[in-house]
């Protein structure tokens, strides 16, 4: 047998079984990078639903699948029911939009812990920041700046200390797509011509009447019309506000 | 030399497709390993007693008509009532028929025809109330709210009607075709002839004109263990964290349900952050889940009788009210017990709150009391300051702790207002002394009213005594 001929075709059978590999392996890495899907990525049959209720989706679906675990954390007023605080000096609401330096430079002196927060949405005279944890927002714990005639006049903030939460092993959460398909799918939740405006993962939980509240890692999705549904990203739960 | 790099190359592509396919084979998604929960699978044993609908909806009270103004009440689980309703049940009811209710003068047919009611305090729907009666009806009838059934003799004919009042106030379903004869009827009242008198107020209220038996208990009982109700409650109880709530009760958490311990161990309440699904809430579905809910997270203990509740926002509140014997339990404020409530939405417990304890089954004292009747209760119920607001007036036990591990069960007159609240009207005359025709608390004088005053006070001990004999055997109602 000649064996530099085999060798010859084993090096073309390779080849080309590398590149089909290699086309695999990049068109996943290019995915990954990309960390988003979008509708049609979602199952037929989620897609048949969408079309027969008229929902659709105007924002990209993110595909990232981190492991997140709880967060424990103490409040020092209750969520939601701190004080107002009227500023002294009114602050030009551009701020806001400008970076973070800029930003931390006219309000961080005044609201402590400022740089833990980040804008989250604008709504009519205020703007809501989130409290971030890695990078991701937890959905009950804000810092809202009221806003009139273009002026910071005002803010109200929940301040937390956050607690190690001890014993509990991070888990990969659900993508996105799945709990988006059975939030879509669910016959009694998602009105006909509903628009889906945003797709977050954060940290959100039932509040108690406690100094220590618990947070578990949940997509958020917004509706355009307001509406919002919170699902946990583990057990995939559709939970109310 | 050519061979040489054919080889190399070879060995180069081959480690290389290696690489890539283990590369591929952990990055593909869904491939990731999934981690298994902290603690392992616990098998969901029902602890507590299971129930069904059929044994949770009663009628609260029965009234019996004698005619010529008498009027007597039988409370669930006493022999007559057992008697009587377990007749009832098996009559079939067909061929409603709808009216207003203001085209019949109620009150004269209830002073003058003989006949029964069966009240359903704030009501039932007909939906469930089918599972219990043999009813047949049209839709519009199957899902109105029924509160009484009332059926009597008419004086004039010896003919049987039978009428199915709405919880509306202002609609009423006259069956006309139910099996019942006169002579069932003539036989429910003849029930009532031993019985103790009752007067009616407007209203709808009956007091007695003699002394009620009842009796005061103190009775040992058990706890749930904060670790089972988790188990319980938690599809992995070992994620959960345990909080503590500014009043200092213990909250477990997975961050969307909430299960919290109050009162040292004795009262739970549970949240579920569940999602408003609510269209076209069906209420009975709703109770059917309910009571599934209850079988799953600590079972029944005892007898307990379903509340109807109005439709909050769009969930459905449920109560299910605990009795011991044949009377409802009243907890003294602070103190929570006897009664369950769950929070609904589209068949799915948004909230839920009940006792951990469960009663022993004998009581560890039990002692003779008489409930006053005639002046004393009238006197007491017309100087009652809410007394506008009063729904019904009824005998019920009221539950205090008395020791570490013990319930005192004390009889009281209660009253119920119009938001389902409950509130002591007048305690037990103390000692178990029975109060004399004449006394505070007892019938009038025979002289006053002649011949069935003065039979009351011997009257009352065989009607309390019936109740009484039932004491032991909660449940005995709903279950025949």
């Amino acid at each position: 047998m000649d064996w530099g001929r085999a060798k010859s075709v084993l090096i073309i059978a390779f080849l080309l079984l590398n590149l089909v590999l290699g086309y695999q392996l990049w068109s996943n890495i290019r995915e990954g990078l990309n960390s988003s899907a979008d509708v049609s990525d979602l199952r037929p049959e989620t897609q048949q639903i969408m079309k027969e209720k008229r929902i659709k989706i105007g924002t990209s679906i993110p595909s990232e699948t981190p492991e997140l675990k709880d967060l424990t954390f103490r409040v020092q007023t209750k969520l939601g029911q701190g004080v107002r605080h009227e500023l002294a000096k009114p602050v030009d609401s551009k701020v806001v939009y400008t970076d973070k330096k800029e930003f931390q430079a006219s309000l961080g002196s005044i609201i402590p812990d400022l740089d833990q927060y980040t804008f989250g949405e604008d709504r009519d005279s205020e703007f809501v920041f989130y409290r971030m944890v890695d990078g991701r927002p937890m959905f009950d714990v804000k810092l809202e700046l009221f806003y009139s005639n273009l002026k910071i006049v005002a803010y109200k903030q929940d301040l937390i200390e956050l607690l190690p939460s001890g014993k509990a092993a991070p888990q990969s959460v659900l993508p996105a797509t799945k709990v988006v398909s059975s939030l879509i799918e669910n016959k009694n939740l998602m009105h006909n011509g509903a628009v889906i405006k945003e797709i977050t993962l954060g940290y959100h939980g039932q509040i108690f009447n406690s100094d220590i509240q618990v947070s578990a890692p949940t997509w958020r999705v917004l509706l355009e019309d307001g509406g919002q549904y919170y699902m946990n990203a583990i057990s995939g739960e559709v939970v109310t506000e | 030399m050519i061979d040489k790099a054919k080889t190399l190359l070879l060995t180069a592509l081959v480690i290389l497709s290696l690489v890539q396919s283990y590369l591929l084979a952990y990055s593909m998604p869904g491939l990731g390993v999934t981690k298994s929960p902290q603690q392992g699978y616990l098998p969901s044993e029902p602890i507590g007693e299971e129930s069904k609908v059929e044994n949770v909806i009663f009628p609260e009270d029965m009234v019996l008509h004698l005619g010529k103004s008498k009027h007597t009440v039988l409370y669930p689980a006493s022999n007559f009532y057992n008697l009587i309703f377990g007749k009832i049940k098996s009559r079939e009811f067909k061929g409603f028929q709808r009216m207003t209710s203001a085209s019949v003068d109620w009150d004269e047919i209830r002073d003058r025809d003989q006949g029964l009611e069966l009240r359903f305090a704030r009501g039932v729907p007909m939906e469930l109330l089918s599972k219990v009666l043999k009813l047949e009806g049209d839709t519009p009838f199957m899902n109105d709210v029924v509160n009484r059934i009332w059926i009597y003799k008419s004086s004039d004919r010896d003919e049987v009607r039978t009428y199915f009042f709405s919880a509306d106030k202002l609609t009423v379903y006259e069956s006309v075709k139910a099996d019942l004869t006169a002579q069932d009827v003539q036989m429910y009242v003849g029930y009532g002839e031993y019985q103790v008198n009752y007067k009616r107020l407007g209203n709808d209220i009956y007091l007695p004109e003699g002394p009620v038996e009842s009796s005061a208990t103190i009775v040992g009982f058990d706890s749930y263990t904060t670790e089972t109700m988790q188990s319980y409650t938690f599809l992995d109880p070992g994620v959960t964290r345990a909080i503590s709530d500014r009043n200092g009760s213990q909250i477990y958490t997975d961050g969307k349900r909430g299960l919290q311990i109050e009162q040292n161990g004795r009262w739970l309440s549970y949240t579920d952050s569940v999602a408003a699904q609510g269209q076209g809430d069906n209420e009975s579905e709703n109770v059917y889940s309910a009571i599934q809910f209850v079988n799953q997270h600590g079972g029944w203990d005892g007898l307990h009788r379903f509340v109807y509740a109005d439709q909050f926002g769009d969930a459905q509140v449920l109560k299910f009210q605990q009795y011991y014997g044949s009377y409802p339990l009243v907890p003294m404020d602070p103190f929570l017990f006897g009664n369950m409530k769950l929070r609904l939405q589209d068949g799915t417990v948004s909230e839920f709150e009940r006792s951990m304890l469960t009663l022993k089954k004998k009581p560890e004292q039990r002692s003779v009391r008489w409930l006053p009747g005639g002046e004393m209760l009238a006197d007491a119920f017309a100087n009652y300051p809410r007394k506008a607001d009063v729904v019904a007036v009824y005998p019920a036990l009221l539950v205090t702790p008395s020791s570490d591990n013990s319930l005192a069960l004390d009889p009281i007159w209660a009253v119920r207002f119009n938001d389902d609240s409950q509130e002591k009207l007048l305690d037990a005359i103390p000692g178990g002394y029975k109060p004399l025709p004449g006394e505070p608390g007892g019938a009038a004088l025979a002289a006053k009213e002649s011949g069935s005053g003065s039979g009351l006070g011997a009257g009352s001990g065989l009607g309390g005594g019936t109740a009484m004999n039932n004491l032991y055997g909660q449940g005995g109602a709903a279950q025949e």
